[in-house]
């Protein structure tokens, strides 16, 4: 059994922006806003899935002379009958307003123990926390399900446009160690962007056409981790458009993941590659990309996007997804593609309608379904997949750097291989999406004992 | 799936299999995990855990096994496909026969699926 060291919180986008709103309603109080969660393990790290944020009444707050919040017990009482009917974790949270490390105040702690300890006492198998963030740090404590023991290094993160990660102790900027290798990137993402990309783990699944030109990109901006997903095998007619295929890995077929090994060594020691050779969904694979911190599908088939999709709400981890369809004809050609990034908590591939249960049936025909095979004998042209990856590592780059200014717009990007053009593509959140209400923040199943 | 009815077979399905747990899906669906049943003579491996997956308003559960089954004859079975449910991979099959609530156990549908799953040569 896995020893848990520490704990990551995260947050959707939407419950986010709840969460900062009702935090900075108190305006002669500190405010306290209590969210339900689910959970999940990674590892040494346990998940914290936010699935509601539920502010308290401000008849609920007693007056006091002392900085902190105070509040009825009775006030609980609805919020613990939720967590208890949806069998989730509470977590309180309030805020200091402040830039540079935050911590919880000795009354903090004390009331927290307690209140943890009534929590545990009702819901067992969930964790429970209280978290206190400022501007940019976070600290927190919370309790395992079946420990006594409270663990402090919480980490807390919103999943928005670009990911949020407070620090969660008095951390500074580590030197330059790298030289002058991210120079001219570092003009546009800065020493915080390029550590955070140092920091990453990005999974790419499909290490074909357009994967093989992501992992090449994500190894030359210096992504942490490259966990590369693929059980295929290099064939000749890989040659035209694998980036990164040898002479020979054709005719002794190399495993994709072998040649993507390869290809990162030679360009970025620094970066480690992860070789996932087992399709999705095999277990192996979806271990693996529940320890990444944005998935990039680079797939075929509807199916293992629905999986992908899943994952991504599940444990609430950011998804960007490219596909191309070339058809040629006597009567012409038409190039069209698309790259959508799916940010857990606003629109995703369900909402669309990229995905549906007709087009999922169709694809397969009733029969069982079959990974990384379909599209198989479509038109591939490596400069059209090179297009749509280049984008792919751009919304990376933007997830984990926030190097350009987010828009509220809600859109995936249209390519146009005969116009040569990139168009955005408005689209919206479908407020009655089954899978959204079903899949977000859903975490790990929770088994009992019957 | 009632309480009743859910309380009556897991005790009949403790006693068949042993260790049993029971969860409920992210979309509301009642889930139940047998933790080994046993598969016929020559299968390799010799058990498998198996999910029961009821879905709201459904007549009855899906079956499932975990990937890697070999038939006696050494061969994959045919008609199988490897989904994700819940955040694991488990393995569906095809099958076909009769069973309802107010007639069968649901013992009996995991002993009479695993034995056309044996079959799906």
């Amino acid at each position: 059994m896995k020893v848990t060291r520490q704990v990551e919180i995260r947050i959707p986008t939407g419950l986010a922006d709840t969460l900062r709103a009702a935090v900075n309603a108190g305006r002669d109080y500190e405010a306290a806003v209590f969210a339900l969660a689910s959970h999940a393990q990674v590892g040494q790290k346990a998940l914290l899935l936010v699935r509601k944020v539920l502010p308290l009444a401000e008849a609920a707050y007693i007056s006091t002379r002392d900085h902190g919040a105070k509040w009825r017990g009775g006030a609980m009482v609805p919020i613990i009958n939720e967590a208890l009917r949806d069998n989730l974790g509470i977590v309180i949270f309030h805020t200091h307003d402040q830039s540079g490390a935050v911590s919880l105040s000795n009354d903090d702690r004390r009331s927290a123990y307690e209140l943890l300890a009534v929590f545990q006492n009702l819901i067992p198998f969930r964790p429970h926390g209280s978290v206190v963030f400022g501007k940019d740090h976070a600290a927190g404590v919370v309790i395992l399900p079946d420990q006594t023991a409270h663990i402090e290094d919480v980490k807390l993160r919103w999943i928005t446009k670009t990911i949020i990660d407070f620090d969660s102790g008095d951390t500074h900027l580590s030197r330059d160690i790298e030289g002058p290798k991210y120079h001219r990137q570092k003009l546009l993402i800065g020493d915080r962007g390029q550590r955070n990309l140092r920091q990453a783990k990005v999974a790419v699944v499909g290490l074909g056409g357009g994967g093989s030109h992501v992992v090449q990109q994500l190894a030359h901006i210096g992504v942490g981790e490259i966990i590369g997903v693929d059980f295929d095998r290099a064939e000749t007619t890989n040659r035209s458009r694998l980036i990164g295929i040898g002479w020979l890995d054709d005719v002794f077929k190399t495993l994709k993941t072998h040649i993507m090994a390869r290809m990162v060594r030679r360009i970025n020691r620094a970066v480690q590659f992860t070789k996932v050779s087992h399709p999705i969904p095999d277990q192996r694979a979806l271990d693996a990309l529940k320890r990444a911190d944005i998935i990039v599908g680079c797939l075929d088939t509807l199916h293992a996007r629905a999986d992908l999709q899943d994952i991504s709400w599940r444990y609430l981890i950011p998804y960007v997804d490219i596909g191309l369809l070339i058809q040629a004809s006597d009567a012409g050609a038409s190039i069209g593609g698309n790259v959508a990034t799916f940010i857990p908590g606003s629109f995703c591939a369900w909402c669309i309608e990229f995905l549906t249960e007709a087009k999922l049936l169709a694809e397969t025909g009733g029969r069982p379904r079959s990974y990384f095979k379909g599209g198989s004998s479509q038109a591939q042209v490596v400069s059209f997949n090179g297009v749509l990856a280049s984008q792919a590592v751009s919304e990376v780059l933007q997830l984990l750097t926030g190097f350009a200014p987010v828009s509220s717009d809600l859109t995936i990007k249209k390519f146009s291989g005969l116009d040569g053009t990139l168009e955005h593509w408005a689209v919206r959140k479908n407020q009655t999406c089954t899978n959204c209400q079903a899949a977000l923040s859903a975490g790990d199943t929770i088994w009992h004992r019957a | 799936m009632d309480n009743e009815f859910a309380t009556n077979e897991l005790e009949g399905m403790k006693e068949a299999y042993g260790e049993i747990a029971t969860a409920t899906g992210a979309g509301g669906q009642f889930l139940i995990r047998i933790n080994q049943v046993n598969l016929p003579k020559g299968c390799s491996p010799a058990g498998t855990p198996v999910l029961l997956l009821w879905p709201v308003g459904q007549p009855r559960p899906q079956v499932s096994v975990k990937p890697g089954i070999r038939l006696p004859n050494g061969a994959v079975p045919r008609s199988t496909s490897t989904v994700q449910l819940e955040g694991e991979a488990w393995m569906q099959f095809s099958y076909s026969f009769t069973w309802d609530k107010d007639n069968h156990t649901l013992v009996q549908l995991v002993e009479t699926a695993i034995r056309r799953f044996a079959k799906s040569e």
